[in-house]
């Protein structure tokens, strides 16, 4: 057994945290704090970072070369999630064609679709968002009612809405899912839609942590090609699985988390106010939580390097991330609440604005829960 | 970064388990388990120590991450041997070879029940900077016969600790007590949640197991999720024999304990209240680990001054928020 991490490990995580620091403005957390990663300039600064990375070939390492990859493996990804979100995430959607999408294309993918989209991705060129969840069909999401109907030539018209949907209005590319036929499972099927398609209108929905985080998307008669498929008819709710399974420990909010955390004790000792017994305990209970959940996802990590097939670990892993990113916004709501006001601190009141989505985006907590109860306790299911 | 047991590492569980493997029954008397109040196994105890296993921590190709697998693999077993002290603390913590078992405690706690120590050959004890050891004269200890199934004994009378030796350094001797609370915890907690989760899968109310009712689930799932990061944080400390991640993961297991231990009795109704249910076994081992060493308190102020140091100055980088509603 072996934590420590190898000297080139080391130095590319260095090379990343430099990269950002030279990149992002100085005005960034500032200006995140007020409505996220999402507003249009973010977006526009990501396509800008994105041709950064992809000049320094940093956007897919973890890929296979054949594919714009260096083969590098999954600790490699995992370097480049924990400092791009401690810092924000200042990829914005670019994360999801890098973590999920390119890699469900290269496992379902025809060729066509692999040239056509894996190339980009590796270039920076496109930002994706994901249309899973419907107005009737979040957490039960094997109830949506998106319908794609086959044409006679092969093609599928689009009816249906799509909701919650992340970075929307700045992606290029919405990797959703449609009922072709069928109900539950069967019959969900992947398709790869430019969001810029006609008859596919936004509407941005004001929410808590942003006022552009959250869309609905409407398909009026959107038309597609049967080269928007992904995969065969009804395997989309195998492909969602696997693509699930990368989104959930992609995502490396305790690093988040961590920086948070260690931001809000130098404010308090810089404050003087750090003294209190109870202040330190709590700023190491949460501490405690976060490597609890750090070392959990690199279970994951272990097992991915390691071949092998996903497991509901991934949901454990999950879940105590979750638990520790509600703990540091706690710790920071109880003691630096003015540091939450205007102007106020952008890290942590950026921090404090995500930490309630923490719970819901990416799978609820609840659903991991159950994700854990059967297929890591292996519990009965409900009668 | 490797976190699969190395080919070592796994013939050592291996070994281990062939051991405890004859150890895994409760007492039982006409199919139902004897109530006991002391879970003490002197023929484990000894099956161990004659085997070699105290010995790990003392060679090179074992380090400290097979004294934790060893505690790992022993709470399993609803009697107790004692490992921490004898294969964690002693080896890596002590210039000399200590006498086991050992029982091991703060000076100022001299004077209240100890953990092992009413079978202990040696006490060890956390005085000031100094780990001193102290040969333990079997007439000068009651048994304790408390709650917590472990064998706790008390001095008769205030101990000699003139014939006490030193033997290491306090500071050193905390961290591997830590990560041997850690290590043991979160391995009575797998126990006890094992325990549990087997019990609720065949439990039957309602004309269906108990397990199927998501108030039941999400819990336990809960739980799990406490414990799987207590294993891992406890084999981090133990590679890495750091402070800090000594009194990271000892933290994490004594505010875990409360959490667990409850909802695996809640889960296990009237009958785990019983001495004839085998949870107590683990679950009164748990209550006694969740205070040793101070308990959360201590360990959470451990790791704030080993990782925050927190009567140095700040960073320069940390500017204040610009308006305080105090302002």
């Amino acid at each position: 057994m072996e934590f420590a991490w190898t000297q080139e490990q080391v130095a590319y995580r260095q090379r990343l945290a430099e990269l950002v620091r030279r990149e992002l403005p100085r005005d960034w957390w500032e200006n995140y704090a007020h409505d996220g990663p999402y507003p249009p300039r973010f977006m526009q600064f990501a396509r800008r970072f994105a041709k950064v990375l992809a000049s320094e070939k940093l956007i897919v390492r973890h890929w296979p070369e054949a594919y714009g990859g260096m083969d590098a493996d999954a600790w490699d990804h995992i370097i480049i999630s924990e400092e791009m979100w401690s810092e924000g995430e200042p990829r914005s959607s670019l994360y999801m064609g890098a973590n999920w999408a390119g890699p469900a294309i290269m496992k379902y993918g025809t060729e066509e679709q692999k040239l056509q989209h894996l190339q980009d991705i590796a270039n920076g060129e496109k930002l994706w968002c994901q249309g899973f969840s419907e107005p009737e069909s979040g957490s039960d999401l094997a109830s949506l009612r998106t319908r794609a109907t086959r044409q006679e030539d092969g093609s599928y018209i689009l009816n249906g809405r799509k909701i919650w949907t992340s970075y929307a209005h700045g992606a290029d590319i919405m990797f959703m899912l449609a009922r072709v036929d069928g109900s539950g499972r069967a019959g969900v099927t992947c398709f790869l839609v430019p969001v810029r398609s006609p008859n596919l209108t936004l509407r941005t929905i004001p929410a808590m942590q942003s006022a552009y985080d959250f869309h609905e998307c409407s398909f009026d008669d959107v038309h597609l090609p049967e080269s928007a498929r992904l995969g065969e008819e009804g395997k989309g709710w195998e492909i969602v699985r696997y693509v699930l399974h990368h989104e959930r420990v992609g995502l490396a909010r305790y690093e988040y988390a961590a920086r948070t955390l260690e931001h809000a004790v130098a404010v308090l000792k810089a404050r003087g106010e750090f003294d209190s017994e109870v202040v330190q305990a709590q700023a190491a209970t949460c501490l405690a939580m976060i490597e609890a959940a750090r070392l959990l996802a690199y279970a994951v990590v272990d097992a991915r390097v390691h071949d092998l097939p996903p497991s509901a670990e991934t949901s454990v892993a999950r879940f105590a991330m979750i638990q520790s990113d509600r703990a540091v916004g706690n710790f920071v709501t109880s003691f630096l609440p003015d540091a939450l006001t205007e102007p106020g601190d952008g890290r942590l009141r950026a921090h404090y604005k995500t930490a309630i989505t923490s719970g819901i985006a990416a799978g609820a907590a609840e659903i991991q829960l159950n994700l854990i109860s059967s297929g890591y306790l292996e519990l009965p299911k409900e009668a | 970064m490797e976190l699969h047991l190395n080919e070592t590492e796994q013939e050592f569980v291996r070994a281990v388990d062939r051991v405890v493997r004859g150890y895994l029954d409760t007492p039982r008397k006409d199919g139902i388990s004897v109530p006991v109040h002391n879970g003490w196994s002197e023929s484990l105890d000894r099956a161990l120590r004659e085997a070699g296993f105290y010995d790990a921590a003392r060679e090179s190709e074992f380090g400290a991450v097979c004294p934790v697998l060893l505690i790992e693999q022993v709470a399993r077993s609803p009697l107790t041997a004692e490992v921490g002290a004898s294969a964690l603390v002693a080896p890596l913590a002590c210039d000399t070879t200590i006498a086991g078992p050992i029982a091991i405690c703060r000076a100022q706690n001299l004077g209240q029940p100890i953990r092992y120590l009413s079978v202990a050959k040696t006490l060890l004890i956390l005085s000031d900077e100094d780990l001193l050891a102290l040969d333990v004269d079997p007439s000068m200890i009651n048994a304790n016969k408390g709650v917590y199934a472990y064998p706790f004994g008390a001095f008769a009378a205030a101990p000699d600790l003139s014939s006490a030796r030193r033997v290491g350094d306090a500071a050193r001797a905390v961290i591997y007590w830590q990560i041997a609370i850690a290590a043991e915890g979160a391995a009575l907690m797998q126990a006890a949640l094992d325990y549990t989760v087997d019990y609720v899968k065949n439990r039957r109310q309602f004309n269906r197991p108990i397990g199927s009712f998501q108030a039941v689930k999400h819990r336990l799932s809960a739980s799990a999720t406490l414990v799987r990061g207590a294993v891992w944080l406890a084999r981090r400390a133990a590679w890495s024999g750091a402070a800090q991640d000594a009194a990271m993961a000892a933290l994490h297991v004594q505010q875990s304990i409360p959490e667990v231990t409850y909802d695996c009795h809640q889960f296990n109704g009237a009958m785990g209240m019983t001495l004839e249910c085998p949870l107590h076994f683990w679950t009164h081992r748990l209550k006694a680990l969740q205070g040793e060493l101070g308990g959360a308190a201590f360990q959470a102020r451990q790791l704030a001054l080993a990782r925050w140091q927190p009567c140095a100055p700040a960073p320069a980088s940390a500017s204040p928020p610009q308006t305080r509603l105090s302002a």
